[in-house]
């Protein structure tokens, strides 16, 4: 039972974590009584368990339950092709968006979604062997319009959101802007006016870059007080 | 006794190579990872004058769609060689050897990736000889795995690769253009270094037993040297970030 990396360090494949009786959560794999990492990612270490958080990855694998922001790529007669930046093609049938039933015969669906139309939905059935299918009727769920994307690594969402999604609540908290995280990796941001969203743009942006550095929050605070004082005293 | 071979001195009177090195030496490394914003990894190898620069997309959907595997994703590797990065211009057609050393790289690297976690997709790798002056492959290698790891795609290890070869009685690690063409034999060898598989291993040229045991020893080595400089550079990126907030902050 050694352990080779202190708790939240940097490591990359090949990385031999630890040797011993370890239960691995994510991100390392077993090779003998060797933990190695498999992933560039922040170790944690606690008790027993050992995790790798991932640092890098530009693609999203769907998992059930997931909230997403989607782009409409196609449609058919009862159901829409969504880009949801994973590797497969989702697919949104119309009554999972109207939440009734459609006759196609009589209702043309591309009068409630058309081609690059974005969508908030949730992943509701997936697996290996086929494409996600989604749901997009329900609170919070939806067709967008107007504000900003902005597109991040999916990896980091789990940092944008924060601990019991404390990060995303204090940036709507300071900002009032609406926010909306998507699992893979997109961000929808509708604030007040431009200069507003830029800021909150901006701070997604540090998060994801600076999300291995402990102190994270404070520094995040720091900026958003601050960019607010600057943009108020535009205003004047 | 020096070596000299088509009007190349190879081995001084000393024991020094044509480029000053000594047999077991490594020419200078340079290694930089994430240097292609647009692609989702990418790395650039400076091996001596060798120069590679490697980019990874994926896991992506692939076309077309029938070569889709059903339980993981399937590897592509592209090696080419720039048209300006030989003494006479490359045409760009990629010719027999190209596309024989994109296989073998991509059987080099394949036995390092956990594959079956993206079923149906492509991890596409494209390897860009900028510059040739020996170990283009090898160069490859390393480059390779180090997008491969920048792209974030789960991995038993990093592949570390060297050529090592003969020259009379000589066993030189990581030839150059020169020793490559003139030298005895050439045996470029990529390893998994964790786990110490071998999953490149060539050779051009003759060996007793002998020598071959004493190239591959000193391979070992010469990867195990290569994999630190390799596991330094990925880390590196996140350090300076964590850097410049310091200097930031104490401002």
């Amino acid at each position: 039972m050694t352990i080779y990396f202190k708790n939240m360090d940097i490591v990359v494949p090949g990385d031999i974590i630890a040797r011993g009786d370890y239960k691995i959560i994510e991100g390392a794999y077993k090779l003998g009584d060797m933990i190695v990492a498999e992933v560039i990612g922040i170790v944690y270490i606690k008790d027993k368990n050992i995790k790798v958080v991932p640092l890098e990855g530009s693609y999203y694998i769907p998992k059930v339950g997931d909230i997403i922001v989607g782009k409409i790529v196609d449609y058919n007669p009862v159901s829409w092709s969504v880009d949801i930046r994973a590797p497969y093609l989702a697919r949104l049938e119309a009554s999972d968006y109207l939440g009734r039933p459609i006759d196609p015969s009589r209702e043309n669906i591309n009068r409630f979604l058309d081609v690059g139309d974005l969508v908030i939905a949730k992943v509701a059935v997936t697996d290996r062997s086929t494409n996600p299918q989604l749901v997009a009727y329900g609170k919070g769920l939806g067709k967008i319009t107007g504000g900003k994307i902005v597109y991040v690594a999916p990896p980091k969402i789990p940092r944008i959101l924060g601990r019991n999604q404390s990060m995303i609540k204090m940036i709507r908290d300071i900002t009032k802007a609406d926010i909306k995280v998507g699992n893979n990796g997109v961000i929808w941001v509708k604030a007040r006016n431009k200069e507003l969203e830029e800021l909150v743009i901006g701070t997604i942006l540090k998060i994801e870059r600076e999300s291995h550095i402990p102190g994270l929050t404070e520094r995040v605070r720091e900026f958003l007080v601050n960019g607010m004082k600057k943009l108020e005293l535009g205003d004047k | 006794m020096a070596i000299e071979r088509n009007g190349v001195i190879l081995i001084d009177e000393e024991g020094r190579r044509s480029d000053g090195r000594k047999w077991d030496e490594l020419r200078p490394i340079h290694i930089k990872v994430g240097v292609l914003r647009r692609a989702d990894g990418s790395a650039l190898v400076e091996m001596g004058k060798t120069k590679v620069l490697a980019s990874v997309y994926g896991p992506r959907e692939i076309h077309p769609r029938h070569l889709a595997l059903p339980d993981k994703a399937i590897l592509r590797v592209a090696y080419r060689m720039a048209t300006f990065s030989v003494t006479e211009r490359k045409k760009p057609q990629p010719s027999r050897r190209e596309i024989e050393l994109s296989k073998v790289i991509k059987e080099a690297l394949a036995p390092a990736l956990i594959l079956d976690e993206f079923p149906r997709t492509a991890i596409e790798v494209y390897a860009l000889v900028l510059q040739a002056d020996g170990g283009t492959r090898v160069a490859s290698i390393n480059a390779a795995a180090l997008a491969l790891a920048d792209a974030g795609i789960p991995m038993k290890d990093l592949v570390t690769a060297i050529a090592v070869g003969r020259i009379g009685n000589y066993i030189v690690v990581d030839l150059n253009d020169l020793e490559d063409k003139y030298g005895d034999a050439d045996m470029p060898i990529a390893m998994i270094p964790v786990t110490d598989e071998i999953t490149l291993l060539q050779m051009d040229g003759t060996m007793t037993p002998e020598q071959f045991d004493k190239c591959l020893e000193a391979a070992k080595r010469a990867i195990l040297e290569i994999y630190d400089l390799q596991k330094e550079a990925l880390r590196y990126r996140y350090l300076q970030i964590k850097k410049e907030l310091m200097e930031e902050q104490s401002k």
